[in-house]
């Protein structure tokens, strides 16, 4: 009998960016709706759950927090292939994490899943103008380059945050009721959509196709 | 079998001298440690000794145990059984040195006993069934008191998870170590734990605090405090001995010096030393930090950005780390830090390492209570040399451990390697059930090592976690494991229930909020008790290739 589960669908997102964006504020305004603006840096990896309603569906989505500084590069890219949806964050008033992006691009393509959800998110939207560093248009234009959704958002002022991960929980169901569909054209058995932690290997050698 | 009753307490009486000569064993240990001899332990564990903990001591560590053991007879000052702590009122004369047994029997050396992962603790609870288990002082009162500390920690371990099931947050005890202490909500944490009031004020009340050594105890080890620190030359294998259980406050900022070498052990040496040490680190600041960013090199602007970045995070709960002058200070001493050591450079959570530093040599400046502390009224040459200090300790500090912060972080990685068979080794179960439930250690353990679980403990014991650490030196980083280990078992009983989740979320943030002194040295105590036992065991394999993640390589484009 297959355990009983509090939820429909299972999405593991993992957070990457440069050091001091503000990824663990967004997930912090996601997860607790609350903010501090005297965070603690995240060390090594965090771990954050939330359910939300995507179409109709309870989707439990289980998220990952990574440090950002290049030196942990090692255990944060180890959670790289067992997610599902990626956010990529940047500081709107911080070029050099913009920059940085096509760097962060290039990890994924090295250690995610070939067709893992992307999407790119620019933080501290709500900062002035004048502190502002990267326009709008100049992050639409990078986030259509890769063909991903873009956002801007403020952890701060709950602007877009629930929208975000919403976006990327859809594009990933989407994907994966996409795969599914696939493989029972192939007339294969139905397969399960994969629930399990990346690193529980029983499961992953039911799910497992080779 | 009475004749052999006698015997095998002196022999555990020679075991724990030795120890206690050999390594810095805190008094405490004492109270808990099993006897040393295989068949003891069989015959009082009966069926309960798992086959697979069965343990053989590597041979040369047994061999070097037994000398270790003769040759800390041969010391005249040593007192085997006298406690440090002032615990036990009758100690246990040294006996005769041809009782010493450890080379002449097989299977007899310390390490040489087969234990179940709960052995000592079942143990503890029936000390007289089937053969004692213990030395006769820890049938006393020490044994008792530590027995009593076990259960108001079970106590208040029960007490939250019965909040926890009700959907409450863990409770804050303020600073009392008693679970019937009403709880102030007044004094409320935040959510990692760190308390909002510094207990210094309860100087001389009965809460625990970083002060806490009430009545003799506090008198009896103050005096040995001042006594190693009045001799010309300070005996500091003796100091690290007494620190390993605490040192008084006010004491902190010489002891702390001394342990890590900082300060020399002669004492007419040390103004001068002190003197060009900061002198050498006030230098650093206009050749390494204070210059146009047109000099620095891409590396050291990176460098420089992530110390901004970080310096305003460090320690956001307490106060006094806010001020203006406090973040400039640890900008720099970081960033200065990270450039004189480039093999690591600074990594993040280094910052985190610093507070204990930072707190206690600022404690010689200001009042007791920590929350009224504004450190931006202190005179700059006395910021300076708080600063300087701080930089020096952390260097001496960080080279125990260089390799957790290097490339790929390989001390981190083998410092977990080593927890996961520790817990495989001292309680299965609750190892099968992290396998079972996809825990990987490395998602929680990490923290515990990059920042020495200072994450994990509210920051008033952060002082007495240091006082340990410093005092176990060059053992530091093996020291660390075990810790972890113990930190970690300690929460066996409530994360058997858990799945993977509920383990993941709780062991990211363990309800240490109501911890005392007490509670930490239960921890550090069992830590040590298992170095003792695993030292030289499966734990000191190396850890192969295979197990380390290779993942981490800079970024290359996919051709």
């Amino acid at each position: 009998m297959p355990p009983k589960t509090d939820h429909d669908v299972l999405v593991k997102l993992l957070l990457i960016g440069d050091s001091g964006v503000g990824k663990s504020c967004l997930l912090l305004r996601f997860s607790e709706d609350s903010f501090t603006s005297s965070f603690i840096t995240t060390i090594g990896i965090d771990f954050k759950i939330k359910k939300i309603m995507v179409d109709n569906k309870l989707v439990k989505l289980q998220i990952w927090d990574t440090a950002g500084q290049e030196r942990f590069r090692t255990i944060t890219s180890a959670y790289y292939r067992g997610a599902m949806g990626i956010l990529l964050l940047y500081d709107v008033t911080d070029e050099a994490s913009f920059n940085n992006i096509r760097n962060w691009m290039r990890n994924i393509e090295q250690h995610a899943s070939d067709n893992v959800n992307k999407i790119l998110v620019g933080n501290k939207s709500d900062m002035a103008n004048e502190k502002r560093a990267v326009p709008y248009s100049k992050g639409k234009a990078l986030a259509d380059e890769y063909g991903v959704q873009f956002f801007e958002t403020s952890a701060k002022e709950n602007i877009n945050v629930e929208e975000v991960f919403t976006a990327i929980a859809k594009d990933v169901m989407k994907r994966l009721q996409q795969e599914q569909a696939q493989q029972e054209q192939q007339v294969q058995p139905p397969m399960p959509m994969q629930l399990s932690n990346p690193i529980d290997k029983e499961k992953k050698k039911k799910s497992g196709c080779c | 079998m009475q004749k052999r009753d006698v015997e095998d307490t002196s022999s555990a009486g020679e075991l724990l001298s030795f120890l206690k000569a050999g390594r810095n064993l805190p008094g405490k240990i004492r109270l808990q440690w099993p006897a040393p001899y295989k068949e003891q332990l069989q015959s009082s564990q009966g069926a309960a000794a798992s086959p697979g903990t069965t343990f053989y001591p590597h041979p040369a560590s047994a061999a070097s145990t037994a000398a270790t053991a003769a040759a800390a007879y041969d010391r005249p000052s040593r007192q085997p059984s006298s406690s440090s702590a002032g615990q036990s009122p009758a100690p246990t004369p040294p006996p005769p040195a041809g009782r010493l047994r450890f080379s002449s029997s097989s299977g007899s050396s310390p390490a040489g006993a087969v234990l179940t992962p709960q052995g000592s603790k079942n143990a503890e609870h029936a000390p007289g069934q089937g053969g004692t288990l213990y030395p006769a002082s820890v049938n006393g009162r020490a044994g008792a008191e530590l027995s009593q500390l076990q259960d108001q920690q079970q106590g208040q371990q029960q007490q939250q998870q019965h909040l926890h099931a009700h959907g409450a947050s863990p409770p804050f005890t303020s600073t009392s170590s008693s679970p019937s202490t009403s709880h102030t909500p007044s004094r409320a944490h935040s959510n990692n734990g760190v308390a909002r009031s510094w207990p210094h004020s309860n100087r001389g009340s009965t809460t625990n605090s970083p002060l806490q050594i009430t009545g003799k105890v506090l008198g009896h080890r103050l005096e040995k405090f001042n006594k190693l620190l009045a001799a010309p030359v300070v005996d500091l294998h003796a100091l690290r001995e007494l620190s390993w259980n605490g040192i008084p406050h006010h004491l902190r900022p010489e002891c702390w010096r001394l342990l890590v070498g900082y300060a020399p052990a002669d004492r007419s040496q040390a103004p001068r030393v002190l003197k060009e040490q900061r002198a050498k680190y006030t230098r650093m600041i206009p050749e390494l930090y204070d210059r146009p960013d047109s000099e620095r090199s891409e590396a050291e602007k990176a460098a420089l950005r992530q110390v901004i970045v970080d310096a305003p995070r460090t320690a956001p709960h307490v106060p006094f780390f806010h001020f203006a002058s406090v973040q400039k200070s640890l900008e720099r001493l970081l960033y200065i830090w990270g450039i004189n050591h480039p093999e690591s450079g600074y990594v993040q959570g280094m910052n985190d390492l610093v507070t204990p530093f930072y707190t206690v040599f600022l404690s010689e400046h200001l009042s007791d209570d920590l929350e009224s502390w504004q450190p931006d009224y202190l005179p700059m040459n006395v910021m300076l040399d708080v600063e300087a200090d701080c930089y020096w300790c952390l260097c001496k500090l960080i080279s125990g451990v260089q390799d957790q912060y290097t490339y790929a972080q390989p001390g981190i990685q083998r410092a977990v390697f080593k927890i996961h068979e520790l817990i495989g080794l001292v309680d299965k179960d609750l190892a099968k059930k992290m396998t079972s439930e996809g825990v990987d250690y490395i998602q929680f353990a990490w923290r515990w090592i990059n920042c020495l679980l200072l994450r994990e403990l509210p920051f008033r014991l952060s002082l007495r976690l240091w006082d340990t650490y410093l005092a176990e030196d060059t053992q530091m980083c093996e020291f660390l494991i075990y810790a972890c280990g113990s930190f970690l078992e300690q929460w066996s009983k409530e994360l058997m229930s858990m799945d993977f989740q509920d383990m993941i979320m709780f062991l990211q943030k363990p309800p240490t909020a109501s911890w005392d002194e007490a509670t930490l040295e239960v921890v550090l105590s069992r830590a040590i008790q298992w170095r003792y036992i695993w030292d030289g065991s499966a734990l000191r394999q190396p850890m192969r290739p295979e197990h380390y993640i290779h993942g981490g390589a800079p970024a290359k484009p996919k051709k």
